[in-house]
């Protein structure tokens, strides 16, 4: 009978196996914990970066393309100091302007030419499935029953998404062709985690232009405030990981109102875009 | 039969082997990450870049002559960091405008507390050469008519101007409404 004689480890040799190997993988493990918050960091950066190049690249084409016609091309900014409750879910600060699109011309604009709205979406509570987006509306040239419209200035209110589903009134609405991404609103949205965008406007000579202050949903006739030489769009806005985290601890609905570690916690992970848009003599100079 | 077992030394030198491939693969990370610290200062420069010429274009629009004080050369580096410049507008600062000398800072924050990006901008100016206008050959055109406009954006601030990445611009203005 031959003896079978195993070498086995003994438990010195296991110990010190399992010592090297659990410096080891502290070591790597630390390196790696780092390394991935770097990388999540820096994804959320680039994602945050993507989606304000969106919107600011869309928003200053269409801005490059304004159009102009004396008194009769309205160039609206509203800004106003408190915010209406009669405006619903429209009270963000808005620009609406005429551009020349590269839109198809369709049954309600027969022309290059369109409305151009833009406006962050005032939520009251974060459920609301269009909380903290930017939304974009086009208008064609013909009102919903298919004749023209009378003017340029041709929506009596100036809102993103007007349809009669939102606000009552006796006025013929205006045909909106962008994409309905809602069930009964005509509006895009352009990007989400929005937490806040505002415009300045500029004359030839760099003063600012003071922006339509007024707490009224119908806009004045005519040009509605002065046309500008320049402007500045400033965007604010999160990554959707930070979004969702800011609201689990209580974020507000109007980020402007945030206090404490909430208000800490947004600052850190909201980031600021500006963008100076160049729109140049239109004719609103030759006069 | 006698099973052959792995001894500790085997053991260790599998484990170091390990540690060597695992080290390599991960100072890789470092590489990514800077390539994608790169990628997003180069994206920042080209979108401030972008706001500085329309800014400078409606200055100028306004009244040409602010372009007689731009220097001729490219001017001499001069910001090390960026505190106490001066805010002309948006991202654009204005700490040594009078040699050409701007800043570009992009910040965030309720009280722009947080700085993403700050780099410096080298403008300067050289004459618009061989273009053709009413079907006649032009060498040169004279700055009241015509410039050319040269934009050196170079970050980050903090390091030395020769180790900084560096973005040139440039754009031609002309004077139509002379």
């Amino acid at each position: 009978m031959i003896n079978k004689i195993k070498k086995c480890f003994t438990l010195i040799e296991l110990i010190v196996v399992m010592a090297i190997f659990i410096v080891l993988f502290a070591i790597i493990s630390s390196f790696y914990n780092t390394a991935h918050k770097v990388i999540s960091s820096s994804d959320e950066h680039t994602m945050i970066f993507e989606n304000a190049k969106i919107a600011l690249d869309l928003m200053s084409r269409e801005l490059q393309c304004v159009y102009y016609e004396n008194g009769k091309t309205p160039f609206w900014h509203w800004k106003p100091d408190t915010s209406p409750s009669a405006w619903g879910n429209y009270r963000n600060e808005l620009l609406a302007f005429v551009s020349v699109t590269n839109f198809s011309q369709n049954d309600d604009c027969t022309s290059k030419i369109s409305e151009i709205k833009y406006q962050k979406y005032y939520a009251t509570n974060h459920s609301d499935s269009k909380d903290g987006w930017l939304r974009r509306s086009v208008t064609g040239n013909k009102m919903s029953d298919g004749s023209d419209n009378p003017q340029w200035n041709y929506y009596n209110n100036l809102i993103v998404g007007y349809t009669t589903d939102l606000i009552a009134g006796t006025d013929t609405p205006v045909a909106s062709f962008t994409a309905t991404s809602d069930s009964n609103e005509s509006y895009q949205k352009v990007i989400p985690y929005v937490t806040d965008l505002t415009f300045t406007c500029f004359d030839k000579e760099g003063n600012e232009i003071t922006p339509d202050t007024t707490a009224s949903t119908d806009a004045d006739a005519g040009v509605i405030t002065e046309f500008p030489y320049s402007l500045e769009v400033t965007l604010k806005l999160m990554d959707k990981n930070s979004w969702r985290k800011w609201i689990d601890i209580g974020g507000n609905v109007n980020p402007q109102n945030d206090t404490g570690n909430i208000k800490t916690f947004r600052e850190k992970h909201e980031r600021t875009f500006k963008k100076t848009v160049l729109i140049g003599n239109r004719g609103q100079y030759d006069n | 039969m006698i099973l052959k077992k792995f001894n500790l030394i085997e053991i260790a030198l599998a484990i170091g082997i390990l540690a060597v491939g695992l080290t390599s693969i991960v100072s890789l990370f470092p590489i990514g990450l800077q390539e994608t610290r790169d990628s997003i200062g180069q994206n920042y420069s080209s979108e401030t870049a972008d706001s500085m010429l329309a800014y400078i274009a409606r200055e100028a629009y306004n009244d040409w002559n602010v372009l007689a004080s731009v220097p001729e050369g490219k001017p001499i580096s001069s910001l090390t960091d960026s505190s106490g410049w001066t805010h002309l507008e948006g991202n654009i600062y204005g700490p040594d405008a009078g040699n050409g000398v701007y800043g570009l800072k992009v910040s965030s924050g309720d009280n722009d507390s947080i700085t993403d990006f700050a780099g410096e901008v080298l403008l300067w100016k050289s004459k618009v050469q061989n273009i053709r206008a009413a079907n006649e050959d032009i060498d040169e055109l004279e700055y009241g008519d015509a410039i050319a406009l040269h934009l050196e954006i170079s970050w980050p601030i903090e390091r030395n101007y020769s180790q900084r990445k560096k973005n040139t611009f440039y754009l031609e203005l002309f004077n139509y409404d002379q």
